[in-house]
């Protein structure tokens, strides 16, 4: 290439960088293409980001069969045109150079290279030794058609329910709380709210470094003047505290008692919205039992500022503040939070509290004022809650304790009758205490990483690392060096795709380049594996009629061979699941549109339904009339998946419960767990992208001042966090990115070089079973 | 040479002192700005530089955030696994 052309193509990156800064600056603009009608030589396609829930829309440049640039997508909603950093290095993440590019089998104590087929026939084998005892563990970051297969593959065809995601350990809670509260999962309000409210509530949520791009959406609209009250409520100040008008610290798990006081204050002064909760709410009392409005105001006697301040540490003034806030008809506001409330031994209680909170102050489905539950992962909304890879679910909202259920999921599937175990499988924690039981002989672990991120870890995998473990994985990570069976994956735009992000977001992406050496998609993993245990005569995987239970028909109904990789790999099957899938929605009114409708936007909010004009339509917020089409006219707001059947929602009276663990003379410390800006959780794939790991090279432990400074502590210093389960040396930081409370530090989990999950507690929500992170007792030694 | 774009968000009355620090960094300039927002692009020898700018430029007073939009790395991806 001449030195000229050279300067030329440069020139047109520049240009091109410029416009689309400016694009994103200017939302008023015409946004620009992003197709291969940009000077750059690039090729350009649509794709959502591969990280976190928020969702966004990332435009990917290929040249030469590799990705060479991204940006972010002006025409997505979610971030028009913004990334956060992890965004900005999606492309990185795919290019580290130990990739997993052969399938592995252990002999002899080595992982050795196999080929595919010896891999395939080594798992088909260990499944067929006991099915029933076989589980798959899966993730948030599934795409649908990967979720989907792996829940046909188990529940369809081998009898067990031991299927679960690693989002139990992240939004479980807020499933429940959703269910319990509104009979139906996912958030009713959207991202857009953020852009209409004039107050924003975190309980207990970094937004700034954890959802990073709608942190800027708020902070863009306070550059342009938008006067916007943000309240943080947390137990460690974090970089989002320094955009907060007001912080509000308070003593772990006292956040249930802190909202029932906004509640029981709301009652007191008559504030509350009397029309929004006669017509939309009743009361409930966790023994279930409907409640009076009376009693429910007796319920909240005991939490009165006094008594709440006492208790958590937030001044009456505070507590006043906030019921102010939710006092003020005319307030529009947004509360946020995440796994401050959901990894919480009563973390579906928490769920349920806020929502009690925005409803009886009616601040619940008018633009900007909503409750919001964000998510971590990028699909755990759309595969783990609403395919459903859940011990206990079947697609769209079923669950296998239900006949109607089991057999509308059959006949979909075209399975035996009576082919769906009634009995709920085991969730995440029990899952792998059952294998350490025995009662678990093999589990199928695809994009997730358990041997760093299950709480108490020395207990839960030192002895289920014995059993036989396969792993889909794109590096090597704490749980592949721990496998029977390491299997090299395709990831992201190697692959076809559809993630759902925190706002019922559906996304559809095609693939864009190959994996690298051997790596394979896991759809097609999975179904190599079913159609190698029916080709042994297992007979699970034969459906009503004899047939393949997981075949892929063309567009003429003719089956292909899709368990062959060069038939899957010149074959759109994620299209062909999708559509499958697309029959499991319609029933709770989760409705999708077909696959194509996908391709040609850049994401839809379900329920999507066709309009009489033939257009598919997304719901900005669900239950409101005008909005969701499923509200009826006149209903203004009809919670229509009531288990009463009575459309409306549930206010529920859960008390305030203390901790399982707290500290105390022995352990004086609270230890609390989280995740930073620069790594995606256990760090596999952003520790391979150099200027992340340059920026946040290894882990540390966060400690407050006062502490330091009675301990006589300095930055560097190493120090012994030790809990009743283990321990973990770390340096010290005291005046960090984030600052803990005193008496408490904090510790990121990213570095599988210093688990600090050796140390975490095992406790989780008894409603949710998700496990509490942010809290257990440690003592700190300096070493 | 990695060549990037991004968004600068400082307070309307800090965005001057930002615009100037900004134009004084080796590898970056400022394309536009509007009230508090600086949209800047950077050209540097490796992506390493890239993101030392950008952490530069997030840590200048009155900064509240950086997003980032446009990132083109093309001349110094690593060649893939076989
Ligand atoms: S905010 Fe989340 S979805 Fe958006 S670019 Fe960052 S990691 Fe990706």
């Amino acid at each position: 290439m001449s030195i000229c052309t050279e300067l030329t193509r440069r020139d047109f990156i520049v240009q091109s960088a410029a416009v689309a800064a400016v694009a994103a600056l200017s939302p008023s603009l015409t946004k620009p293409a992003y197709a291969e009608d940009l000077p750059d030589g690039l090729a350009w396609h649509k794709a959502p980001c591969r990280f976190c829930g928020t969702g966004c829309g990332v435009i990917v440049g290929i040249k030469g069969g590799r990705l060479v640039a991204v940006q972010g997508d002006p025409q997505n909603e979610v971030n028009k045109g913004l990334l956060c950093a992890k965004g900005y290095y999606l492309g990185a993440a795919l290019y580290g150079r130990d990739r997993l590019t052969k399938p592995m089998v252990r002999k002899g104590g080595q992982l050795v290279p196999v080929t595919w087929d010896q891999a395939i026939d080594v798992i088909a084998d260990k499944i067929l030794e006991d099915p029933l005892k076989f589980g798959i563990y899966g993730s948030g970051q599934w795409t649908v058609a990967e979720g989907y297969v792996a829940m046909k593959l188990l529940k369809g065809g081998m009898g067990s329910n031991h299927i679960d995601p690693n989002a139990r350990l992240c939004m479980a809670s807020a499933v429940v709380g959703m269910i319990t509260t509104f009979g139906v999962d996912e958030p009713s309000g959207c991202y857009d709210d953020l852009d209409e409210c004039d107050t924003v509530i975190t309980w207990g949520n970094n937004w700034a470094e954890m959802h990073p791009v709608l942190f800027s959406r708020f902070i863009d609209r306070r550059n342009r003047g938008h006067k916007i009250t943000y309240i943080d409520l947390g137990t460690r100040k974090t970089r989002s505290t320094v955009a907060a008008d007001h912080y509000m610290e308070f003593v772990p798990q006292t956040d249930m008692a802190i909202i029932n006081c906004v509640c029981y204050q709301l009652v007191k002064r008559g504030s509350y919205d009397k029309k929004f909760v006669s017509k939309f709410v009743r009361f409930k009392g966790s023994d279930k039992k409907d409640m009076t409005f009376d009693q429910y105001t007796k319920f909240l006697a005991d939490y009165t500022p006094e008594k709440v301040s006492e208790l958590s540490g937030i001044s009456v003034a505070h507590l006043h503040l906030l019921a102010d806030v939710f006092s003020d008809a005319r307030r529009k506001v947004v509360s946020l939070w995440c796994m401050g409330v959901n990894q919480h031994t009563r973390g579906t209680w928490v769920n349920n509290l806020i929502y009690n909170l925005h409803l009886l102050s009616g601040k619940f489905g008018k633009p900007g004022s909503t409750p919001f539950s964000l998510t971590g992962q990028p699909s755990a909304c759309g595969t783990c809650r609403e395919v459903g890879t859940l011990a206990h679910a079947l697609p769209g909202g079923r669950v296998v304790k239900s006949a109607e259920h089991r057999k509308e999921t059959e006949d979909f599937w075209k399975c035996k009758p009576g082919a769906i175990n009634p009995k709920p499988g085991f969730h995440t924690v029990k899952m792998f205490k059952e294998m350490a039981a025995g009662n678990l002989n093999g589990i199928w672990v695809q994009v997730t990483n358990p041997a760093q991120s299950l709480p108490n870890l020395n207990e839960l995998m030192a002895n289920a690392s014995k059993r036989f473990f396969v792993v889909s994985d794109i590096y090597p990570t704490a749980t592949t060096r721990i496998a029977d069976v390491v299997l090299p994956s395709s990831t992201w735009v190697e692959k076809n795709g559809v993630f759902g992000n925190s706002e019922r977001r559906t996304q559809q992406w095609f693939k864009m380049i190959d994996a690298p050496g051997q790596a394979r998609d896991d759809v097609w993993q999975m179904l190599a594996v079913a159609r190698r245990l029916y080709d042994k005569g297992f007979a699970g995987m034969k459906d009503r009629n004899g047939e393949f239970l997981l075949a892929i028909r063309d567009d003429n109904g003719k089956e292909i061979e899709a368990w062959k990789w060069d038939v899957f790999s010149k074959f759109n099957v994620d299209k062909v699941l999708f559509n499958e899938y697309r029959q499991f929605t319609v029933k709770k009114h989760k409705d999708i549109a077909p696959y194509d409708v996908y391709v040609e936007s850049h994401g839809m909010r379900w329920p999507v339904v066709k309009d009489e004009d033939g257009v598919w339509r997304e719901t900005k917020r669900r239950f409101v009339e005008g909005e969701d089409p499923y509200v009826k006219p006149g209903k203004e707001i009809q919670f229509y998946m009531s288990k009463a059947k009575d459309d409306k929602a549930i206010i529920w009276a859960r008390p305030y419960v203390a901790p399982p663990e707290v500290p105390d003379n022995d352990y004086p410390f609270w230890l609390n767990t989280g995740r930073v800006l620069e790594h995606w959780h256990t760090g596999t794939m952003t520790g391979r992208v150099r200027e992340l790991k340059h920026a946040m090279p290894s882990a540390y432990v966060e400690v407050h001042p006062e502490d330091a400074d009675q301990m006589q502590l300095e930055d560097g210093d190493r120090i012994n966090i030790i809990s009743r389960r283990g321990s973990l040396i770390l340096p010290v930081v005291v005046r960090g990115r984030g600052i803990p409370q005193k008496g408490m530090v904090f510790v990121p989990f990213f570095d599988e070089t210093k688990l600090i999950n050796r140390v975490t507690l095992d406790a989780y929500c008894p409603m949710s079973k998700e496990p509490d992170y942010k809290k257990c007792a440690v003592r700190i030694e300096k070493v | 040479m990695p060549i990037s774009s991004l968004i600068v968000r400082s307070g309307e009355d800090t965005v001057d002192a930002v615009v100037q620090a900004i134009g004084q960094m080796p590898g970056a300039s400022v394309v536009e700005v509007q009230g508090g927002a600086v949209a800047a692009l950077t050209e540097t020898d490796d992506k390493i530089q890239d993101k030392a700018l950008w952490d530069r430029m997030e840590q200048l007073p009155g900064v509240v955030k950086v997003d980032l939009i446009y990132h083109n790395f093309e001349d110094v991806i690593r060649e893939p696994v076989s």
